[in-house]
């Protein structure tokens, strides 16, 4: 970079240092310090990979010479191949895809803000929150409960069991 | 070895192993840099950024463990925010076409009395003025100059967190100085 540019570059830098800075709210910063603490599901030990792939070696061969691998083969061959290119669909079967479409990407959607929603929460305010959606839209709640242990890897680390237990 | 002498790798590392205070010492050092990075570049809403810086630094709990040490931490930080950003937005050419409707407003606002050569640069004064000129650049000038003035990187680690070619970097980084320089005469000329 040339020294000019270095030099203007370096002039904005202090002229602006003295602005607000932006920064993420107090709430936002627990929750990623919350999700850096949680136990991390751990990769397989390589010996364990080791051991699966010895035993794969052993395998796969004792199973292509098997004769019910090699029936299907001879009968893979055999078979008429596979019409792969679907007939244009006619316009209100293409209207009702795209309206399908539109639909899932909505819930996709509502699902990640509740997520967002519900990483951000306290605990107790989104223990209340997952039953109150619970009671209102049951198969939202399910697939955010879903959502959740995927994305934060807690299968069950954080007490989301007593919320599968009926309310005393 | 205290956690504030220890390199960015290091705490990765040290965090990869399993030792939490080392991950708040990483976030302590990149929270704001990359927030306001992430924040102006967009020039989207706290909300919006915040939903998006979260998603980078769970991206980067997760992907720790594959860090690959030999590389610097911050690129790679920064690269995947890129990622996030993009993915949320699909692209920064979409987010400047949205910025466009608001840009004659913001151009004028700019132009007006605090323009002046003679107008001094203080406090509220300078903080919409710089607003106005950064939401009046392209957005991949703006990119590349704030995170330049972020992070001070070097040409080679901006293009390589930008994925574009050193030289295209070096351009964006020029234009955007040109316009600015325009804005902000007594700061160049002093």
């Amino acid at each position: 970079m040339s020294d000019e540019l270095e030099r203007d570059i370096d002039r904005l830098r202090k002229a602006t240092a003295r602005l607000e800075k932006p920064a993420p709210r107090a709430a936002v910063d627990e929750a990623i310090r919350r999700a850096a603490r949680r136990p991390r599901r751990r990769l397989a030990p390589i010996a364990t990979v080791a051991a699966g792939l010895a035993l794969a070696a052993l395998l796969v061969p004792q199973l292509l010479e098997h004769p019910s691998f090699t029936e299907s083969e001879q009968a893979a061959r055999e078979a008429p191949p596979v019409q792969t290119v679907a007939a244009p669909a006619p316009p209100r079967a293409r209207a009702l895809a795209g309206e399908e479409r539109a639909a899932r990407a909505r819930a996709e959607d509502r699902l990640q803000h509740e997520l967002r929603a519900l990483a951000n929460a306290e605990r107790e305010t989104w223990q209340r929150r997952l039953l109150e959606l619970h009671e209102r839209e049951p198969a939202l709640a399910d697939a955010l409960l879903e959502a959740y242990r995927e994305r934060f890897d807690e299968p069950d680390g954080f007490g989301w069991k007593e919320l599968e237990q009926p309310p005393p | 070895m205290s956690m504030e002498q220890m390199s960015d790798e290091q705490l990765a590392g040290a965090y990869a192993r399993g030792d939490a205070d080392a991950f708040d010492a990483l976030y302590a050092r990149y929270r704001q840099p990359l927030f306001g990075w992430l924040k102006r570049s967009s020039g989207r809403s706290q909300e919006e950024v915040e939903e998006v810086f979260q998603d980078t630094w769970l991206k980067v709990i997760r992907g720790m463990e594959r860090f690959d040490a030999s590389q610097r931490f911050a690129p790679w930080l920064f690269r995947i925010a890129r990622n996030c950003m993009i993915d949320r937005w699909r692209h920064l050419a979409a987010v400047n076409e949205l910025q466009i409707a608001d840009q004659d407003a913001v151009m004028n606002a700019a132009d007006g009395d605090g323009n002046r050569p003679e107008a001094r640069l203080h406090g509220e004064e300078l903080a919409a003025r710089w607003e106005a000129a950064l939401a009046a650049l392209p957005a991949l000038q703006r990119e590349a100059l704030l995170l330049k003035l972020e992070t001070d990187f070097d040409l080679d680690t901006l293009a390589a967190t930008l994925g574009a070619p050193r030289e295209t970097v070096k351009s964006r980084l020029r234009y955007a100085m040109q316009r600015l320089r325009a804005r902000f005469e007594e700061i160049f000329n002093e």
